[in-house]
């Protein structure tokens, strides 16, 4: 019988970009993500889009 | 009020952040406020709560970052080994802290751009953001990769561009950045796009009465008879010129020989500079103490304070030097010229310049009344200029600056 806590990942695939696609086999500690995942601000995304894109005022 | 003190950098640690960090819990908890200091732990392998010990393995949710973002178009960058290092870690204190929760705090404080851009990601929208601002990330990185070309990193790799956005929107992101001296504010503007309002300047502050206390301890070391005492207290790494001050040792040993140098801390250049210490035949002539908890004893021992830096911001050892009432010499390098004042407080060269370096320490070695001179006049100075209780107090001016912008809707993440 599997840990009731293991849960698959892709129930948290909302705190990713729409262009990540989930891992076919991953599981993750539903006690842990979900503790994270109600306390993440609304509309928080990974990645850090504006770092992500590497184009700034004033960069060379 | 319940002040969450956070830095990307280890808890504990021997440098600079850590013992800043702990003299603002002390000096706010001396003031009735509550204190938690969030960070790094030493193995890198999860983030802690140090002062409560509470703790977040990194393990919880690397797996799923790394499948999710290698995944992600957006998230080509993190091809680069650096800037996934840097990213994966901060995406991780992002979580780390979404897993402890900020709802508790009044006021965030963070002591670097990664966890300045991180916590402003995740904390409530009404908890004011403070972000100190102590040292360019980006300016010692790409110095890093000047020096080793090796490493084919340059103005148009992923990492360099990296720093940029990190050093942009790490200071960006807060409702008010501080920096320690106006050397700082400079580079956030000018070279990063920062935008100036953003930003408030004070010096950082230090407990005098700790400091006298600690300098007043026994030390098992002795000063050498018939030596004067060059010292040097810094992290042993590129940016602290160690080895810039030992060339111009070689150069002094030349010409007099009345002085030992004493070198403490420690760091990843420890072995080279022992060595070119060796092959300039000044194994005799300068100690290598390593880390010293002991320190403001030494310095109280010290007749000179050296430092060669390349690039620093205001460190805490030339604040130290001062208060121990050793003559300073400092080079031109970053916010030092703003700490002090040629001639009347100290000594300035310019950076790299050995040559003038031996020179300004051949004169303090052979001129006691200008050397005590330069001492005292340093000391008076900087028992003023570093009052740990006037820092305090514009912190909280600032804490409450912070605290009216994010009431009216905060400065939002650009």
């Amino acid at each position: 019988m599997p840990d009731e806590r293991v849960v698959p990942g892709a129930l948290y695939a909302g705190l990713f970009d729409p262009y990540a696609a989930p891992g076919p086999d991953l599981a993750v500690n539903y006690e842990v993500w979900n503790r994270i995942y109600h306390a993440l601000p609304e509309g928080y995304k990974l990645p850090d889009l504006p770092v992500a894109t590497l184009r700034l005022p004033g960069a060379g | 009020m319940k002040i969450l003190l956070a830095t990307y950098w280890l808890l504990p640690h021997v440098g600079g952040v850590h013992a800043f960090m702990e003299q603002i819990r002390k000096a706010m908890m001396q003031r009735g406020h509550q204190v938690d200091l969030f960070g790094h732990s030493p193995d890198y392998q999860k983030y802690h709560m140090y002062s409560d010990g509470r703790t977040f393995e990194k393990a919880h949710v690397l797996p799923m970052l790394q499948s999710k973002l290698s995944a992600s178009s957006a998230a080509t960058y993190l091809n680069d080994p650096l800037v996934r290092q840097y990213e994966l870690d901060r995406y991780c204190l992002e979580l780390a802290a979404a897993y402890f929760g900020l709802d508790e705090y009044d006021v965030i404080h963070t002591q670097d751009v990664f966890s300045a851009r991180s916590l402003a990601r995740v904390k409530p929208r009404h908890t004011p953001l403070v972000a100190h601002i102590h040292g360019s990330i980006a300016h010692e990185l790409r110095a890093h990769f000047r020096a080793h070309p090796e490493l084919g990193i340059g103005e148009h790799s992923p990492a360099w561009r990296y720093c940029h956005a990190m050093e942009y929107y790490g200071a960006s992101s807060a409702d008010v950045a501080v920096t320690a001296n106006e050397w700082m504010k400079t580079i956030l503007t000018q070279d990063f796009g920062v935008d100036p309002s953003r930003i408030e300047v004070f010096p950082y502050g230090l407990d005098t009465e700790m400091f006298r206390a600690r300098s007043a301890l026994a030390s098992p070391v002795t000063k050498p008879p018939g030596k004067k005492v060059i010292a040097c207290s810094a992290r042993l790494t590129f940016v602290k010129g160690i080895d810039l001050l030992i060339t111009a040792l070689a150069q002094l040993k030349s010409v007099r020989q009345d002085w030992v140098c004493w070198l403490i801390g420690d760091g990843e250049l420890r072995g080279d500079l022992e060595r070119q210490a060796r092959e300039l035949g000044l194994q005799d002539d300068i100690v290598f103490w390593g880390f010293r908890q002991d320190v403001p004893a030494l310095l109280a021992m010290s007749d000179i304070f050296v430092h060669a830096c390349v690039l620093d911001n205001q460190p805490i050892s030339v604040i130290e030097a001062q208060l121990a009432g050793a003559a300073v010499v400092v080079s031109d390098a970053g916010g030092l010229p703003e700490m002090v004042e040629h001639g009347r407080t100290g000594l300035v060269f310019p950076s790299r310049n050995t040559g003038m370096l031996c020179a300004y320490l051949y004169d303090l070695l052979q001129h006691d009344a200008y050397r005590a001179q330069l001492a005292y006049a340093s000391k008076q100075w900087a028992e003023k200029h570093w009052s740990m209780d006037a820092m305090i107090a514009r912190l909280s001016d600032v804490y409450e600056k912070a605290g009216r912008i994010a009431l009216s809707g905060g400065r939002g993440t650009p």
